[in-house]
């Protein structure tokens, strides 16, 4: 029982954070075209592919290198808390109301475990970069 | 700063299991989850801000001014002339 509210409790406080990021970005993560993307991901080389890509936009940067090798580690991080089943244990897969307030929420509750929302949210980050910079590029 | 919550994470995850170590995780992942959202909205505004200027300034000096401080800012040399190859969306 104690645990089932611990996992609760984990939920809320996780669910919570999913709101807000929607609130901050205006970006529901499990509808992003990436995070699906990524969902659909079945192997470490094909995350870090998916990453990579993005990354790309850093590659003429001073100090591509080391921001390289930090989105690297940061995936490589995020994908073992992905695979810990002991994370799985805490969180469940979390529930993410995708439209909270539209008349038919229900239909619209989706899943995504917390790391691979980290991760997600990580590859948006890189897409948006990219797309800022691909606008500065041209003007 | 996303490494730093990285790092501490990784300790964590190398501890024993105990219920107050899984709310640390969690709080631990709950501020990355902020810090990138705080980091994607930052970037989008400067990409709204952009997108606006595109329309009103269309290949006005000011608006090459305005593109090359921002490059200058991320740590490139003389402008968006400099920069590499794009990611295609």
């Amino acid at each position: 029982m104690a645990d089932h509210l611990g996992s609760a409790h984990f939920q809320a406080l996780f669910e919570s954070a999913l709101q807000d990021y929607v609130k901050k970005t205006g970006i529901t993560l499990a509808e992003h075209p990436l995070a699906v993307q990524l969902q659909s991901c079945n192997s470490v080389e094909s995350i870090d592919n998916l990453v990579q890509g993005q990354a790309q936009a850093f590659s003429n940067f001073r100090e591509s290198d080391r921001i390289a090798k930090s989105i690297k580690m940061a995936v490589s991080k995020l994908i073992t808390y992905s695979a810990m089943a002991f994370l799985g244990d805490a969180f469940g897969l979390v529930r993410q109301n995708a439209l909270m307030g539209l008349p038919h929420p229900n239909r619209l509750f989706q899943q995504i475990p917390p790391a691979n929302a980290l991760l997600a949210a990580l590859v948006i980050l890189l897409d948006v970069r990219a797309a800022l910079q691909f606008i500065c590029r041209y003007l | 700063m996303i490494e730093h919550f990285l790092n501490r994470l990784d300790i964590y995850t190398r501890i024993p299991r105990t219920p107050a170590m899984y709310e640390i995780v969690i709080k631990i992942m709950v501020e990355l989850l902020s810090t990138l959202a705080l980091a994607t909205r930052e970037l989008k505004q400067g990409r709204s801000s952009e997108s606006v200027l595109a329309n009103v300034l269309p290949y006005s000096p000011q608006r090459s001014q305005i593109c090359q401080e921002s490059f200058r800012r991320e740590g490139h040399g003389s402008g968006p002339a400099e920069a590499g190859p794009t990611h295609a969306r």
